[in-house]
């Protein structure tokens, strides 16, 4: 069996999607995988050495940001419904073209589809029918997340709903960010699902002694990038509150990703490092954070992102066996997987007294702490591991 | 005679938010005295099959808030909500043997109908606040003028805010419409009792004390550490539990920030600050104290859990007509601070069991909240107090016999049999 990777980002080693969809591509035997990849001719991704041999060709995908000039003159909703109407009646031929034409020169029998966004929506079926394969379907997000994020217009939003159920439908299985949001494409479209969420190999993990690094200090880690900044500066503005000291101990936040966290943080309570590779994340998060926070959004207009995705970075927290303290929704899929696995300190309240109260429970607690670092430790070994996700991925495919 | 139980109809604005006091909770012990309890509301929070919201018409609701900025314009209140005369017609009022109105005041009701509606069947109508004995206020504080008709408001912004002053109109409103109305009125302290009495309004009137009940079984003394878990306080802190909303400036929760304020700095780190109803309020002490803050909630299991979790209880309200929160605190066990000139002092016996402090006295709360941190043997021995005056005076059940009495009395005062 080969099957044709359609995806928005190639497998690569410096975006979380292509890390994650480089993973998912070592679990298919060699010789069984071609990518056609649509990509944003914005983004620049590196790709991974190890899967240079795949088969690929990449083309533009057309801009999805709902345009508000059309060759440099403002248009209207409507101007802009019908510039996106365009894109879908006419940009998308070629593309489907190529695609086809690729899949058949590869001799494909399987589909994978990268359902992320209204391009890779619009294209799933037309090459799926054209190759006559199935038709498996990988989402990160769900769609209305994108449309309100892309900025698309409500006309276009309500007919790529309405293709998103046929495609759906359609599915002969899915692979999908988080347990939750399987569970719904399972209740809503009957579809065969598996959670396939980013993993880790199983030497990068770290098992440090379940107790604070040092007698004075309390040392939050955070990486990765600040999807909850509303979050995070509810954690920040509690910081400050307590004059940047819980439980006797001086606060500091030890930061990495690709930009410096946003709020008012004073220099000397803030150890930001920049960018760095997932193993030195896990190594740096182990030997110098006492507990790690994951922020997710509680806005009313984030519920269904809340509810269905799942944040990559637990994984990565996990793996460095530190207390979590999750900081979102009782409702979200985070917190209802972390409660099933009893594996964080779940802070349901958006306010920041709740964080700061958590926090000196996390500080002073011992018993607590050791708890959650271990159940952390549990819950990489249990569902992150590479292994774990091999399997998943061979079970999406029908391998 | 009609065979079966005694039918009442319960109106209120809301199902769940106040339950504890708008006949809501206390329907299945009516039940077992008899009495089939239904409510009417406007704002249907549960799904239980004996409650409906009134007129659920789309539009009716958009149309309410219409007539109610109108009415803020005019400088009126509870007067142009006329759909309220349809609840005549509405199948559960036909076949009610007696109609009891809680919190018709609130801006869904116009009291217009209220005449017309009491005409119709024996009604009985508890008054939550004294709003209707007023011009404009829910609680006139230290004012007054509501017992010579008002105008020339000293206050009118208190809530329900006016524009202009029409208290004196608003007055002479109410005092006829109360006038023509066949309603009996309950009361739930001696201290709205003695409102009452003095009040144009309620000139006439016939009035009964019946104080709440709460369940003593629910809220009774439990296991203190087990509720300190479940929201995170640290286990050796003193914990002093209070109503927050500083928006609501009846309810005091800015002299409680105040009176903290006051508390000595060796106290740092050895405090836990646990209130309901607000956020933000206590964040300024997250430098010296552990905060916990549940914010509004109507999950009984989290306000049983914020009472059990407390040492004791803060309710310095500037103006109180019962105190259910107090109540509920000292059947948990718990002793309370709270604030002379409401009725709190009489409802939590003080100085025997509560302990009173002069109205707005910042620095007198700051010392008798002190005096309860320190001393762990007064604390114990005012929550037993507490919880035997619970027993005695405010169980659930003796409020449900209270009530079957008052309604078969209404029936039979009104003659008209069941």
């Amino acid at each position: 069996m080969k099957t044709l990777l359609l995806t928005d980002i190639p497998p690569c080693t410096n975006y979380t999607a292509g890390i994650v969809t480089a993973q998912m591509c070592r679990a298919v035997p060699a010789g069984q995988l071609a990518v056609f990849n649509v990509q944003n001719p914005h983004l620049t991704p590196e790709l991974c050495a190890d899967l240079a041999q795949l088969p690929m060709v990449t083309v533009h995908k057309p801009n999805e940001f709902g345009v508000r000039r059309w060759r440099g003159l403002p248009i209207t909703t409507l101007g802009q419904t019908a510039v996106e109407f365009r894109k879908r009646m006419l940009r998308l031929r070629p593309i489907i073209a190529q695609a086809l034409e690729f899949g058949r020169a590869q001799e494909v029998d399987n589909l994978w589809c990268v359902l992320q966004g209204q391009t890779m929506l619009r294209l799933a079926l037309p090459v799926a029918r054209g190759l006559g394969v199935p038709l498996r379907l990988h989402l990160w997000d769900p769609l209305e997340w994108w449309h309100r994020a892309h900025r698309v217009d409500r006309l276009n939003a309500w007919l790529d709903r309405r293709l998103f159920d046929r495609v759906m439908r359609a599915g002969e299985s899915c692979a999908s960010a988080s347990w939750a949001m399987t569970e719904h494409f399972a209740r809503r479209y009957g579809l065969r699902g598996e959670p396939v969420i980013a993993a880790l190999d199983t030497p990068v993990q770290r098992r440090p002694e379940p107790v604070l690094h040092r007698p004075d200090t309390l040392t939050i880690g955070m990486a990765g990038q600040f999807y909850a900044e509303a979050e995070w500066l509810t954690l920040v503005s509690a910081l400050t509150h307590a004059k940047w000291r819980v439980a006797g101990r001086t606060v500091r936040l030890l930061a990495m990703g690709g930009s410096p966290p946003p709020g008012a943080i004073p220099s000397e309570n803030l150890d930001f490092r920049g960018w760095q590779p997932q193993a030195e994340v896990v190594r740096l998060l182990a030997e110098e954070a006492d507990l790690l926070y994951c922020g997710y959004p509680f806005g009313a207009e984030m519920e269904q992102v809340s509810r269905l995705s799942f944040p990559s970075k637990l994984p990565t927290y996990f793996a460095a066996g530190r207390p979590v303290l999750f900081h979102g929704r009782a409702d979200s899929s985070p917190a209802t997987y972390l409660a099933r696995r009893a594996a964080a300190w779940i802070v349901a309240q958006p306010d920041a007294a709740s964080l700061h109260s958590a926090l000196l429970n996390l500080a002073e607690d011992e018993a607590a702490f050791a708890r959650f670092a271990r159940a952390a430790s549990a819950a990489f070994e249990a569902d992150f591991t590479l292994e774990t996700q091999r399997a998943a991925v061979r079970r999406f495919l029908g391998l | 005679m009609r065979a079966g139980p005694l039918r009442v109809l319960q109106v209120s604005s809301t199902d769940l938010a106040g339950g504890r006091f708008n006949g809501h909770a206390i329907g299945p012990r009516l039940t077992q005295r008899g009495i089939q309890s239904r409510m009417l509301v406007w704002n249907r929070q549960s799904q239980d099959a004996t409650v409906r919201a009134f007129l659920p018409l789309r539009g009716a609701r958009r149309m309410n808030a219409w007539l109610g900025r109108m009415e803020r314009a005019r400088s009126i209140h509870a007067r142009l909500q006329y759909q309220s005369f349809l609840l005549a017609a509405h199948p559960w009022f036909r076949e009610a043997d007696v109609v009891h109105y809680h919190l018709i005041h609130d801006g869904w009701f116009s009291l217009d109908a209220l005449p017309f509606l009491t005409r119709r069947k024996p009604s009985l109508w508890t008054w939550h606040d004294p709003w209707i004995m007023t011009g404009h206020c829910i609680y006139p504080l230290g004012c007054g003028r509501w017992r010579t008709g008002c105008g020339a408001c000293p206050d009118l912004t208190l809530p329900f805010a006016m524009r202009r002053d029409r208290t004196a109109d608003q007055h002479r409103w109410k005092q006829g419409v109360v006038g023509r109305s066949r309603v009996e009125v309950i009361l739930a302290s001696r201290h709205m009792q003695a409102m009452a009495e003095a009040s144009p309004i309620a000139r006439g009137l016939s009035t009964h004390l019946l104080p709440f009940g709460v369940d003593l079984d629910f809220f009774t003394p439990g296991d203190v550490a087990a509720a300190r878990a479940r929201l995170g306080i640290r286990p050796d802190r003193v914990v002093i539990g209070f109503r927050g909303a500083a928006e609501n400036m009846f309810k005091g929760g800015d002299l409680v920030i105040e009176a903290l304020r006051g508390l000595p700095a060796e106290l740092a780190e050895k405090l836990c600050l646990l209130s309901t109803h607000a956020h933000g309020q206590t964040l300024p002490f997250v430098d010296r104290h552990q905060v916990v803050e549940l914010g509004w909630n109507t999950d009984p299991l989290l306000v049983r859990d914020s009472l059990l979790a407390a040492d004791f209880f803060v309710m310095p309200s500037r103006a109180e007509a019962f105190g259910m929160m107090a109540i509920e605190a000292m059947a948990c066990g718990k002793p309370v601070i709270v604030t002379d000139g409401t009725s709190l002092p009489e409802v939590t016996q003080a100085p025997e069991i509560g302990i009173a402090v002069p109205a707005g006295d910042v620095p007198a709360l700051t010392a008798a909240i002190l005096r309860l941190i320190q001393n762990p043997y007064e604390r114990a021995a005012r929550g037993a107090a507490g919880r035997a005056l619970a027993e005695a005076r405010y169980g659930e059940a003796g409020f449900a016999d209270g009530l079957a009495t008052l309604y078969r009395g209404a029936v039979v005062r009104r003659g008209a049999a069941p």
